[in-house]
């Protein structure tokens, strides 16, 4: 039986593709058999971030209207051999998928997977609805900016609603500014989970190596072993119950130059 | 003495003490969780559901429990609460 996660947001632009495609690789780097799943229908983005867009050729849609098995629209990941993706359609509505249609898509795969990850569209209407249908725990994404936190605690709400247990609703804080935070210009992590009353399982600093690897289609978790890679690291070890501070995802990703000069400034 | 508060350097807040203030009163408007009841749990526990209605409208208007009456009615799948305060 696999575990099935939905990453949503309230809000659009927080992350969740990238997170739900660097999770996914981290999740399957670590041995386990991994599908993500695309459930932003219309829109299909998880696919270009993984650099697959030009493996699809059935989709969710396709699994739908009954033309092809879910196991026959998995795409394999080109260097991950343990990670597959089920693809979203660009051509097809939200409304064209019904929260059953989710379920029993996630029942077909279901025996086959460690984890299924389902990418949420953004927003509260259909496609939500479609992708926390099978889903057993919730990773809420946000931003330290408060319409993003204001939508996240929407979604909380409506996850807590449609029967998510407290403890299976998850929360990672992305596109931290860590100077920011030191400067009092941004709310801090401790901030953000205090305000969201939901556990916080990561925290993942702003950063233009994220960019630059959804440029070339390669999640970042699969160029390098350090910075931001660690941390995805360290979510899916919290994931499995093991206890890391949060500290080390900031300091993670403070710069050689920076420790240098904070090691001066602390003279 | 307006001579020296020219030179007095103005404390400004910080950003983030601006959005913690906002961000408290964005998440204590936050709605309560409502729980949907089948037909039958209600029929069967509408005594207890009017009791608890008539305490909450007693605290929140600040009145004796005795003056409040509420009686609460099933229609098309919807709880109907008729809610009469007696002020006086």
């Amino acid at each position: 039986m696999a575990k099935v996660y939905v990453v949503t947001s309230g809000k659009g632009g927080v992350g969740k593709t990238t997170i739900s495609a660097n999770l996914g690789c981290a999740l399957a780097k670590d041995g386990n058999k991994v599908c993500v799943i695309d459930a932003d229908v219309g829109l299909k983005n998880l696919d270009v971030v993984l650099g697959l867009e030009n493996r699809i050729i059935y989709t969710l849609i396709d699994v739908i209207r009954g033309n092809v098995s879910a196991k026959e629209a998995l795409v394999r990941h080109k260097n991950l051999k343990n990670l597959y993706l089920i693809a979203a359609s660009q051509i097809a509505t939200k409304e064209m998928v019904s929260p059953e249609d989710m379920i029993n898509l996630v029942k077909e795969l279901d025996e086959d997977f460690d984890y299924i990850i389902i990418d949420s569209p953004a927003g509260i209407e259909r496609g939500f609805r479609n992708a926390i249908a099978p889903s057993e725990y919730a990773i809420v994404v946000t931003t330290p900016e408060l319409p993003a936190i204001s939508d996240a605690d929407r979604v909380i709400g409506l996850l807590e609603n449609n029967g998510f247990n407290e403890e299976n609703i998850m929360l990672i804080l992305n596109k931290y500014k860590p100077q920011m935070v030191k400067k009092g210009d941004m709310l801090s992590e401790a901030d953000v989970e205090k305000a969201l009353a939901i556990k916080l399982i990561g925290v993942l600093p702003d950063s233009n190596e994220v960019i630059i690897s959804t440029n070339k289609g390669i999640p970042i978790v699969l160029e390098k072993d350090e910075g931001i890679s660690k941390n995805f690291e360290n979510i899916v070890k919290r994931l499995k119950g093991e206890e890391i501070s949060l500290a080390e995802d900031i300091d993670n990703n403070e710069n050689f130059f920076r420790k240098f000069l904070s090691f001066f400034n602390k003279r | 003495m307006w001579l020296l508060d020219v030179f007095k350097r103005s404390e400004k807040r910080k950003p983030r003490d601006e959005a913690l203030e906002r961000l408290e009163s964005i998440v204590s408007r936050r709605k309560e969780i409502t729980h949907k009841i089948p037909v039958e749990v209600f029929s069967k526990n509408s005594e207890e559901i009017k009791k608890e209605v008539v305490e909450i409208v007693s605290r929140k208007f600040n009145v004796p429990v005795e003056r409040v009456k509420v009686d609460c009615q099933e229609e098309d799948g919807y709880v109907v609460i008729v809610t009469n305060i007696n002020f006086k």
